[in-house]
Protein backbone atom coordinates (compact mmCIF):
# COMPACT_ATOMS: atom_id res chain seq x y z
CA UNK A 1 0.00 0.00 0.00
CA UNK A 2 1.27 3.47 -0.87
CA UNK A 3 -0.88 6.10 0.73
CA UNK A 4 -0.89 9.78 -0.25
CA UNK A 5 -2.54 11.86 2.47
CA UNK A 6 -3.52 15.52 2.35
CA UNK A 7 -5.52 16.86 5.25
CA UNK A 8 -8.14 14.32 6.34
CA UNK A 9 -8.19 12.28 3.14
CA UNK A 10 -5.86 9.73 1.69
CA UNK A 11 -5.63 7.64 -1.45
CA UNK A 12 -3.77 4.41 -2.11
CA UNK A 13 -1.85 5.01 -5.33
CA UNK A 14 -1.43 1.30 -6.03
CA UNK A 15 -5.16 0.79 -6.59
CA UNK A 16 -7.33 1.74 -9.58
CA UNK A 17 -10.12 4.31 -9.56
CA UNK A 18 -13.11 5.01 -11.81
CA UNK A 19 -13.59 8.59 -12.96
CA UNK A 20 -17.12 8.64 -11.52
CA UNK A 21 -17.90 7.62 -7.96
CA UNK A 22 -16.01 7.18 -4.74
CA UNK A 23 -14.66 3.68 -5.27
CA UNK A 24 -11.40 1.83 -5.65
CA UNK A 25 -10.76 -1.31 -7.63
CA UNK A 26 -8.07 -3.93 -7.04
CA UNK A 27 -7.33 -6.50 -9.73
CA UNK A 28 -7.67 -10.18 -8.79
CA UNK A 29 -6.90 -13.21 -10.93
CA UNK A 30 -10.36 -13.10 -12.45
CA UNK A 31 -11.78 -9.64 -11.93
CA UNK A 32 -11.76 -6.61 -9.63
CA UNK A 33 -12.47 -6.22 -5.97
CA UNK A 34 -14.39 -3.00 -5.26
CA UNK A 35 -14.39 -0.85 -2.12
CA UNK A 36 -15.15 2.71 -1.05
CA UNK A 37 -12.32 5.23 -1.02
CA UNK A 38 -11.83 7.45 2.03
CA UNK A 39 -13.86 10.22 0.42
CA UNK A 40 -16.76 7.85 -0.21
CA UNK A 41 -16.79 6.84 3.43
CA UNK A 42 -16.82 10.49 4.51
CA UNK A 43 -19.63 11.67 2.25
CA UNK A 44 -21.84 8.70 3.02
CA UNK A 45 -21.72 9.23 6.78
CA UNK A 46 -21.67 6.37 9.27
CA UNK A 47 -22.66 3.31 7.30
CA UNK A 48 -24.83 0.80 9.12
CA UNK A 49 -26.04 -1.60 6.43
CA UNK A 50 -25.33 -2.70 2.88
CA UNK A 51 -27.14 -4.98 0.51
CA UNK A 52 -26.12 -6.06 -2.98
CA UNK A 53 -27.66 -7.90 -5.87
CA UNK A 54 -26.92 -11.60 -5.78
CA UNK A 55 -23.74 -13.27 -6.97
CA UNK A 56 -24.02 -13.98 -10.68
CA UNK A 57 -25.98 -10.82 -11.46
CA UNK A 58 -24.77 -8.76 -14.43
CA UNK A 59 -24.58 -5.03 -13.74
CA UNK A 60 -24.00 -2.04 -16.00
CA UNK A 61 -21.64 0.79 -15.11
CA UNK A 62 -23.55 3.49 -13.22
CA UNK A 63 -26.60 1.37 -12.50
CA UNK A 64 -27.48 0.37 -8.93
CA UNK A 65 -25.73 -2.79 -7.79
CA UNK A 66 -26.79 -2.39 -4.18
CA UNK A 67 -28.04 -0.07 -1.49
CA UNK A 68 -26.47 1.46 1.58
CA UNK A 69 -27.85 2.85 4.80
CA UNK A 70 -26.22 5.61 6.82
CA UNK A 71 -27.90 7.54 9.59
CA UNK A 72 -31.29 6.25 8.39
CA UNK A 73 -30.60 7.44 4.84
CA UNK A 74 -30.97 4.75 2.21
CA UNK A 75 -29.50 5.24 -1.24
CA UNK A 76 -28.17 3.29 -4.18
CA UNK A 77 -24.63 1.99 -4.64
CA UNK A 78 -23.78 2.42 -8.32
CA UNK A 79 -21.64 -0.09 -10.15
CA UNK A 80 -18.26 1.56 -10.87
CA UNK A 81 -17.76 -0.78 -13.84
CA UNK A 82 -19.91 -3.19 -15.79
CA UNK A 83 -19.61 -6.91 -15.28
CA UNK A 84 -20.86 -9.85 -13.26
CA UNK A 85 -20.93 -9.82 -9.46
CA UNK A 86 -18.88 -12.86 -8.54
CA UNK A 87 -18.42 -12.48 -4.77
CA UNK A 88 -19.69 -10.50 -1.79
CA UNK A 89 -17.57 -9.77 1.27
CA UNK A 90 -19.84 -11.25 3.93
CA UNK A 91 -17.54 -10.06 6.71
CA UNK A 92 -17.86 -6.42 5.65
CA UNK A 93 -21.59 -6.83 5.09
CA UNK A 94 -21.95 -8.07 8.66
CA UNK A 95 -19.64 -5.42 10.12
CA UNK A 96 -19.66 -2.18 8.09
CA UNK A 97 -17.37 -0.66 10.73
CA UNK A 98 -14.51 -2.66 9.17
CA UNK A 99 -14.56 -0.21 6.27
CA UNK A 100 -13.46 2.62 8.52
CA UNK A 101 -10.60 0.65 10.03
CA UNK A 102 -8.99 -0.21 6.71
CA UNK A 103 -10.85 1.39 3.79
CA UNK A 104 -8.37 0.41 1.09
CA UNK A 105 -8.27 -3.26 2.02
CA UNK A 106 -11.90 -3.84 2.97
CA UNK A 107 -13.66 -4.77 -0.22
CA UNK A 108 -17.41 -5.02 -0.84
CA UNK A 109 -17.88 -7.04 -4.01
CA UNK A 110 -15.87 -8.63 -6.77
CA UNK A 111 -16.84 -7.89 -10.35
CA UNK A 112 -15.71 -10.07 -13.25
CA UNK A 113 -16.00 -9.75 -17.03
CA UNK A 114 -15.27 -6.02 -16.92
CA UNK A 115 -15.16 -4.60 -20.47
CA UNK A 116 -11.70 -3.62 -21.68
CA UNK A 117 -12.71 -0.04 -22.52
CA UNK A 118 -13.87 0.48 -18.94
CA UNK A 119 -10.65 -1.01 -17.59
CA UNK A 120 -8.58 1.32 -19.75
CA UNK A 121 -10.51 4.33 -18.40
CA UNK A 122 -9.53 3.57 -14.79
CA UNK A 123 -7.02 5.88 -13.14
CA UNK A 124 -4.02 4.97 -11.00
CA UNK A 125 -0.84 6.57 -9.69
CA UNK A 126 -0.45 10.34 -10.10
CA UNK A 127 -3.54 10.64 -12.32
CA UNK A 128 -5.65 9.03 -9.59
CA UNK A 129 -4.14 11.28 -6.92
CA UNK A 130 -4.89 14.44 -8.89
CA UNK A 131 -8.43 13.30 -9.68
CA UNK A 132 -9.05 12.33 -6.04
CA UNK A 133 -8.00 15.67 -4.57
CA UNK A 134 -9.93 17.56 -7.26
CA UNK A 135 -13.02 15.71 -6.05
CA UNK A 136 -12.20 16.64 -2.45
CA UNK A 137 -12.23 20.30 -3.47
CA UNK A 138 -15.40 19.86 -5.51
CA UNK A 139 -17.18 18.27 -2.55
CA UNK A 140 -15.99 21.11 -0.34
CA UNK A 141 -17.43 23.66 -2.77
CA UNK A 142 -20.74 21.74 -2.75
CA UNK A 143 -20.82 21.85 1.06
CA UNK A 144 -20.68 18.07 1.34
CA UNK A 145 -17.41 18.22 3.30
CA UNK A 146 -16.46 20.49 6.15
CA UNK A 147 -14.17 23.35 5.13
CA UNK B 1 -40.36 25.05 -10.12
CA UNK B 2 -40.83 27.56 -7.30
CA UNK B 3 -43.14 26.95 -4.42
CA UNK B 4 -43.81 24.31 -1.81
CA UNK B 5 -46.55 21.94 -2.95
CA UNK B 6 -48.56 20.70 0.02
CA UNK B 7 -50.78 17.65 -0.37
CA UNK B 8 -52.79 16.19 2.51
CA UNK B 9 -53.91 12.74 1.43
CA UNK B 10 -55.92 12.21 4.62
CA UNK B 11 -56.62 8.63 5.70
CA UNK B 12 -55.41 6.04 3.21
CA UNK B 13 -54.86 2.28 3.10
CA UNK B 14 -51.66 0.95 4.68
CA UNK B 15 -50.30 0.22 1.20
CA UNK B 16 -51.03 3.72 -0.04
CA UNK B 17 -49.46 5.21 3.08
CA UNK B 18 -46.19 3.94 1.61
CA UNK B 19 -46.79 3.79 -2.14
CA UNK B 20 -47.84 7.45 -2.36
CA UNK B 21 -44.56 8.87 -1.18
CA UNK B 22 -42.42 6.18 -2.82
CA UNK B 23 -44.20 6.97 -6.10
CA UNK B 24 -43.88 10.72 -5.75
CA UNK B 25 -40.19 10.41 -4.92
CA UNK B 26 -39.45 8.02 -7.76
CA UNK B 27 -41.27 10.24 -10.27
CA UNK B 28 -39.49 13.44 -9.24
CA UNK B 29 -37.90 15.36 -12.10
CA UNK B 30 -35.66 18.43 -11.90
CA UNK B 31 -38.69 20.72 -12.38
CA UNK B 32 -40.90 18.97 -9.82
CA UNK B 33 -41.77 21.26 -6.90
CA UNK B 34 -40.58 20.44 -3.44
CA UNK B 35 -43.52 18.59 -1.94
CA UNK B 36 -44.80 18.23 1.60
CA UNK B 37 -47.19 15.31 1.92
CA UNK B 38 -49.29 14.03 4.82
CA UNK B 39 -51.32 10.89 5.35
CA UNK B 40 -52.44 8.42 8.00
CA UNK B 41 -52.97 4.69 7.53
CA UNK B 42 -56.53 3.56 8.14
CA UNK B 43 -55.35 0.26 9.64
CA UNK B 44 -52.25 -1.00 11.45
CA UNK B 45 -49.35 -2.69 9.70
CA UNK B 46 -45.65 -3.33 10.15
CA UNK B 47 -43.10 -1.27 8.23
CA UNK B 48 -39.81 -3.06 7.71
CA UNK B 49 -36.64 -1.08 7.03
CA UNK B 50 -34.93 -1.26 3.66
CA UNK B 51 -32.07 -3.42 4.91
CA UNK B 52 -33.80 -5.56 7.50
CA UNK B 53 -34.46 -9.26 7.22
CA UNK B 54 -37.99 -10.61 7.47
CA UNK B 55 -36.54 -12.99 10.05
CA UNK B 56 -36.54 -10.08 12.51
CA UNK B 57 -40.34 -10.23 12.63
CA UNK B 58 -42.70 -12.38 14.69
CA UNK B 59 -44.78 -13.64 11.79
CA UNK B 60 -47.05 -15.70 14.01
CA UNK B 61 -48.06 -12.62 15.98
CA UNK B 62 -48.42 -10.53 12.84
CA UNK B 63 -50.64 -13.12 11.18
CA UNK B 64 -52.77 -13.55 14.29
CA UNK B 65 -53.35 -9.79 14.25
CA UNK B 66 -54.29 -9.99 10.58
CA UNK B 67 -52.03 -7.12 9.59
CA UNK B 68 -49.66 -6.69 6.67
CA UNK B 69 -45.95 -6.02 6.33
CA UNK B 70 -44.59 -3.43 3.90
CA UNK B 71 -40.93 -2.78 3.20
CA UNK B 72 -39.97 0.88 2.95
CA UNK B 73 -36.99 2.28 1.06
CA UNK B 74 -35.70 4.31 3.96
CA UNK B 75 -33.59 3.18 6.86
CA UNK B 76 -34.19 2.11 10.41
CA UNK B 77 -35.72 -0.98 11.92
CA UNK B 78 -39.06 -2.70 11.83
CA UNK B 79 -41.85 -0.60 13.29
CA UNK B 80 -45.51 -0.98 14.11
CA UNK B 81 -47.60 1.70 12.44
CA UNK B 82 -51.25 2.50 12.95
CA UNK B 83 -53.99 5.08 12.56
CA UNK B 84 -52.73 7.00 15.60
CA UNK B 85 -49.80 8.22 13.54
CA UNK B 86 -49.68 11.03 11.01
CA UNK B 87 -46.95 10.48 8.42
CA UNK B 88 -45.23 13.37 6.73
CA UNK B 89 -42.71 13.48 3.91
CA UNK B 90 -40.62 16.17 2.29
CA UNK B 91 -39.92 15.12 -1.29
CA UNK B 92 -37.59 16.84 -3.74
CA UNK B 93 -35.69 16.08 -6.93
CA UNK B 94 -32.17 14.80 -6.41
CA UNK B 95 -29.64 17.58 -6.09
CA UNK B 96 -32.06 20.35 -5.13
CA UNK B 97 -30.80 20.39 -1.54
CA UNK B 98 -27.05 19.95 -1.55
CA UNK B 99 -24.67 19.26 1.27
CA UNK B 100 -23.77 16.43 3.58
CA UNK B 101 -26.67 14.00 3.89
CA UNK B 102 -27.05 14.49 7.62
CA UNK B 103 -27.11 18.27 7.10
CA UNK B 104 -29.79 18.01 4.42
CA UNK B 105 -31.91 15.74 6.61
CA UNK B 106 -31.55 18.11 9.56
CA UNK B 107 -32.37 21.10 7.35
CA UNK B 108 -35.58 19.49 6.12
CA UNK B 109 -36.60 18.07 9.51
CA UNK B 110 -35.83 21.04 11.74
CA UNK B 111 -38.83 23.13 10.55
CA UNK B 112 -41.11 20.41 11.93
CA UNK B 113 -40.09 21.33 15.48
CA UNK B 114 -42.53 24.24 15.19
CA UNK B 115 -45.25 21.79 14.17
CA UNK B 116 -44.58 19.63 17.22
CA UNK B 117 -44.77 22.76 19.35
CA UNK B 118 -48.12 23.59 17.75
CA UNK B 119 -49.53 20.34 19.14
CA UNK B 120 -48.05 20.84 22.59
CA UNK B 121 -44.77 18.98 22.24
CA UNK B 122 -41.74 21.01 23.25
CA UNK B 123 -39.50 19.06 20.91
CA UNK B 124 -35.88 19.58 19.98
CA UNK B 125 -33.41 17.84 17.72
CA UNK B 126 -30.73 16.17 19.81
CA UNK B 127 -27.11 15.59 18.87
CA UNK B 128 -27.98 12.27 17.22
CA UNK B 129 -30.57 13.85 14.95
CA UNK B 130 -33.56 12.43 16.82
CA UNK B 131 -36.54 14.69 17.47
CA UNK B 132 -37.12 14.33 21.20
CA UNK B 133 -38.99 15.66 24.17
CA UNK B 134 -36.60 15.10 27.04
CA UNK B 135 -35.22 11.60 26.50
CA UNK B 136 -38.25 10.48 24.56
CA UNK B 137 -38.22 10.17 20.80
CA UNK B 138 -41.40 11.68 19.37
CA UNK B 139 -40.68 11.25 15.66
CA UNK B 140 -39.60 8.18 13.75
CA UNK B 141 -37.66 9.56 10.84
CA UNK B 142 -35.72 8.29 7.87
CA UNK B 143 -34.57 9.36 4.45
CA UNK B 144 -33.98 7.80 1.10
CA UNK B 145 -33.15 8.26 -2.52
CA UNK B 146 -35.46 6.59 -5.03
CA UNK B 147 -34.78 7.04 -8.74
CA UNK B 148 -35.08 10.78 -9.46
CA UNK B 149 -35.97 12.01 -6.01
CA UNK B 150 -35.16 12.00 -2.35
CA UNK B 151 -37.51 11.94 0.61
CA UNK B 152 -37.20 12.74 4.27
CA UNK B 153 -39.98 11.06 6.21
CA UNK B 154 -41.25 11.34 9.76
CA UNK B 155 -44.38 11.03 11.84
CA UNK B 156 -46.46 12.57 14.58
CA UNK B 157 -47.38 9.86 17.06
CA UNK B 158 -50.61 10.62 18.88
CA UNK B 159 -50.59 7.38 20.82
CA UNK B 160 -47.93 4.68 20.71
CA UNK B 161 -48.96 1.10 21.46
CA UNK B 162 -45.65 -0.09 22.92
CA UNK B 163 -46.80 -3.60 23.82
CA UNK B 164 -48.13 -4.31 20.32
CA UNK B 165 -45.06 -2.70 18.76
CA UNK B 166 -42.83 -5.01 20.81
CA UNK B 167 -44.91 -8.08 20.04
CA UNK B 168 -44.39 -7.90 16.26
CA UNK B 169 -40.63 -8.35 16.66
CA UNK B 170 -38.97 -11.75 16.70
CA UNK B 171 -37.81 -12.66 20.19
CA UNK B 172 -36.84 -15.92 21.91
CA UNK B 173 -39.31 -15.56 24.79
CA UNK B 174 -42.20 -13.35 25.99
CA UNK B 175 -39.87 -12.09 28.73
CA UNK B 176 -37.89 -10.25 26.04
CA UNK B 177 -41.09 -8.77 24.63
CA UNK B 178 -41.89 -7.39 28.08
CA UNK B 179 -38.47 -5.74 28.32
CA UNK B 180 -38.77 -4.27 24.82
CA UNK B 181 -42.25 -3.01 25.60
CA UNK B 182 -41.03 -1.35 28.78
CA UNK B 183 -38.19 0.38 26.92
CA UNK B 184 -40.46 1.52 24.09
CA UNK B 185 -42.99 2.80 26.59
CA UNK B 186 -40.31 4.95 28.20
CA UNK B 187 -38.40 6.16 25.17
CA UNK B 188 -40.89 6.35 22.29
CA UNK B 189 -43.67 8.93 22.28
CA UNK B 190 -44.42 8.64 25.97
CA UNK B 191 -45.24 12.34 25.89
CA UNK B 192 -48.45 12.73 23.95
CA UNK B 193 -49.46 15.70 21.83
CA UNK B 194 -52.35 17.76 23.11
CA UNK B 195 -53.23 19.45 19.83
CA UNK B 196 -54.90 18.20 16.67
CA UNK B 197 -53.31 16.77 13.52
CA UNK B 198 -54.72 19.72 11.56
CA UNK B 199 -52.66 22.09 13.72
CA UNK B 200 -49.55 20.04 12.98
CA UNK B 201 -50.24 20.11 9.23
CA UNK B 202 -50.82 23.85 9.17
CA UNK B 203 -47.80 24.67 11.28
CA UNK B 204 -45.49 22.31 9.36
CA UNK B 205 -46.53 23.88 6.06
CA UNK B 206 -45.87 27.38 7.32
CA UNK B 207 -42.58 26.50 8.98
CA UNK B 208 -41.14 24.50 6.08
CA UNK B 209 -42.27 27.16 3.63
CA UNK B 210 -40.42 29.80 5.64
CA UNK B 211 -37.29 27.70 6.09
CA UNK B 212 -36.99 26.90 2.39
CA UNK B 213 -38.16 30.36 1.34
CA UNK B 214 -40.85 28.83 -0.84
CA UNK B 215 -44.46 29.93 -0.99
CA UNK B 216 -46.73 27.04 -0.05
CA UNK B 217 -49.80 26.09 -2.01
CA UNK B 218 -52.31 23.25 -2.01
CA UNK B 219 -51.20 21.04 -4.86
CA UNK B 220 -52.36 17.96 -6.71
CA UNK B 221 -50.72 14.83 -8.03
CA UNK B 222 -49.91 14.76 -11.73
CA UNK B 223 -50.95 11.90 -14.02
CA UNK B 224 -47.38 10.65 -14.29
CA UNK B 225 -47.03 10.71 -10.51
CA UNK B 226 -50.23 8.66 -10.13
CA UNK B 227 -48.83 6.09 -12.54
CA UNK B 228 -45.69 5.94 -10.43
CA UNK B 229 -47.78 5.51 -7.26
CA UNK B 230 -49.69 2.66 -8.91
CA UNK B 231 -46.40 1.02 -9.85
CA UNK B 232 -45.37 1.14 -6.21
CA UNK B 233 -48.76 -0.31 -5.24
CA UNK B 234 -47.70 -3.35 -7.22
CA UNK B 235 -44.06 -3.41 -6.08
CA UNK B 236 -44.72 -2.93 -2.38
CA UNK B 237 -47.59 -5.41 -2.20
CA UNK B 238 -45.60 -8.21 -3.85
CA UNK B 239 -44.55 -10.77 -1.21
CA UNK B 240 -40.99 -10.83 -2.54
CA UNK B 241 -40.57 -7.15 -1.72
CA UNK B 242 -40.57 -8.20 1.94
CA UNK B 243 -39.18 -11.71 1.75
CA UNK B 244 -36.61 -11.47 -1.03
CA UNK B 245 -36.13 -7.90 -2.23
CA UNK B 246 -33.94 -6.89 -5.16
CA UNK B 247 -31.09 -6.22 -2.74
CA UNK B 248 -31.40 -9.04 -0.21
CA UNK B 249 -30.69 -8.01 3.37
CA UNK B 250 -28.30 -9.94 5.55
CA UNK B 251 -29.65 -12.46 8.02
CA UNK B 252 -29.93 -11.19 11.61
CA UNK B 253 -26.64 -11.44 13.48
CA UNK B 254 -26.42 -13.10 16.89
CA UNK B 255 -26.87 -11.64 19.39
CA UNK B 256 -29.68 -9.54 18.01
CA UNK B 257 -29.84 -5.80 18.74
CA UNK B 258 -33.00 -3.73 18.72
CA UNK B 259 -32.48 0.02 18.67
CA UNK B 260 -35.31 1.68 20.55
CA UNK B 261 -33.97 5.16 19.80
CA UNK B 262 -30.44 6.53 19.46
CA UNK B 263 -28.57 5.50 22.61
CA UNK B 264 -31.14 2.96 23.79
CA UNK B 265 -30.68 -0.67 22.80
CA UNK B 266 -31.80 -4.16 23.78
CA UNK B 267 -29.49 -7.10 23.08
CA UNK B 268 -30.73 -10.69 23.12
CA UNK B 269 -30.18 -14.01 21.34
CA UNK B 270 -32.75 -14.96 18.72
CA UNK B 271 -31.84 -18.61 19.23
CA UNK B 272 -30.01 -20.81 21.71
CA UNK B 273 -29.86 -20.78 25.45
CA UNK B 274 -29.74 -19.42 28.02
CA UNK B 275 -32.18 -16.70 27.11
CA UNK B 276 -31.25 -13.24 28.31
CA UNK B 277 -31.85 -9.61 27.45
CA UNK B 278 -29.40 -6.83 28.21
CA UNK B 279 -30.49 -3.23 27.93
CA UNK B 280 -28.18 -0.29 27.32
CA UNK B 281 -29.39 3.23 28.00
CA UNK B 282 -27.18 6.11 26.94
CA UNK B 283 -23.91 4.22 27.25
CA UNK B 284 -24.59 2.14 30.35
CA UNK B 285 -26.08 -1.26 30.97
CA UNK B 286 -29.34 -0.71 32.77
CA UNK B 287 -30.65 -4.24 33.10
CA UNK B 288 -29.56 -7.77 32.49
CA UNK B 289 -32.51 -10.14 32.74
CA UNK B 290 -31.84 -13.84 32.50
CA UNK B 291 -34.36 -16.65 32.22
CA UNK B 292 -33.58 -19.37 34.74
CA UNK B 293 -35.78 -22.43 35.00
CA UNK B 294 -38.49 -20.57 33.14
CA UNK B 295 -38.37 -17.62 35.51
CA UNK B 296 -37.02 -14.21 34.49
CA UNK B 297 -34.77 -12.59 37.03
CA UNK B 298 -32.89 -9.33 36.99
CA UNK B 299 -29.17 -9.56 37.69
CA UNK B 300 -29.38 -6.56 39.93
CA UNK B 301 -25.65 -6.24 40.54
CA UNK B 302 -25.06 -4.71 37.13
CA UNK B 303 -27.97 -2.32 37.11
CA UNK B 304 -26.88 1.23 36.34
CA UNK B 305 -23.21 0.39 36.12
CA UNK B 306 -20.82 0.20 33.20
CA UNK B 307 -21.17 -2.83 30.98
CA UNK B 308 -18.19 -4.82 32.09
CA UNK B 309 -19.86 -6.47 35.04
CA UNK B 310 -22.68 -7.53 32.76
CA UNK B 311 -20.24 -8.97 30.27
CA UNK B 312 -18.54 -10.88 33.08
CA UNK B 313 -21.88 -12.23 34.29
CA UNK B 314 -22.72 -13.41 30.80
CA UNK B 315 -19.29 -15.00 30.49
CA UNK B 316 -19.70 -16.81 33.80
CA UNK B 317 -22.90 -18.34 32.45
CA UNK B 318 -21.18 -19.69 29.39
CA UNK B 319 -22.71 -17.08 27.10
CA UNK B 320 -20.32 -15.84 24.36
CA UNK B 321 -19.96 -12.46 25.99
CA UNK B 322 -17.27 -11.24 23.61
CA UNK B 323 -19.88 -11.33 20.87
CA UNK B 324 -22.23 -9.22 22.96
CA UNK B 325 -19.51 -6.66 23.68
CA UNK B 326 -18.47 -6.56 20.03
CA UNK B 327 -22.04 -6.04 18.88
CA UNK B 328 -22.58 -3.23 21.37
CA UNK B 329 -19.31 -1.59 20.38
CA UNK B 330 -20.27 -1.95 16.72
CA UNK B 331 -23.33 0.23 17.18
CA UNK B 332 -21.53 2.67 19.48
CA UNK B 333 -23.77 1.70 22.38
CA UNK B 334 -21.14 1.53 25.06
CA UNK B 335 -20.39 5.20 25.29
CA UNK B 336 -17.32 5.96 27.39
CA UNK B 337 -16.10 2.41 27.37
CA UNK B 338 -12.38 3.08 27.23
CA UNK B 339 -12.35 5.76 29.91
CA UNK B 340 -14.55 3.71 32.23
CA UNK B 341 -12.33 0.68 31.94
Amino acid sequence: MSLVVRGSYGIDTELWYPQEGDYWLAPTSSGYRVGFDSLGLEVNGTLSHFAFVGVGTRVNQGDPMGTLEAEKFVGPISAPVSGVISALNDEALAQPSLLYRDPYRTWLVTIEEVPKDEVSALLTGDAAVNHFFERVEEYRRMGVLAQ
Amino acid sequence: MDGLRVIDFGVVSPLRSQSIWHGLTSAAEPTTPTTLAFMSPEAPYVGIGAHRSHEELNWEAIQSMGIGVIRRMVGGGSVYLDADQLFFQVIAPLGRYRGARSAVINRLLTPFLAAYAAVGLDAMMDSTGEIVVGDTKVCGHGAGEIDGGMAVVGNLIQHFDASTAASVLATPHPMVVDVLSELMGRFVASTRPTGQQADFVTSASISLSAALELESYRGVVSDSEWRSIEEFDQKLSAPESVLLPEFPPAKPIEPHIIKIRSGVYAVFPLAGSPIYVLTVVFGFVERLVILRNGVASDVVEVSGRPPFDAIEVLHSMGIPAAGVEARLAGVGALGQKETVR
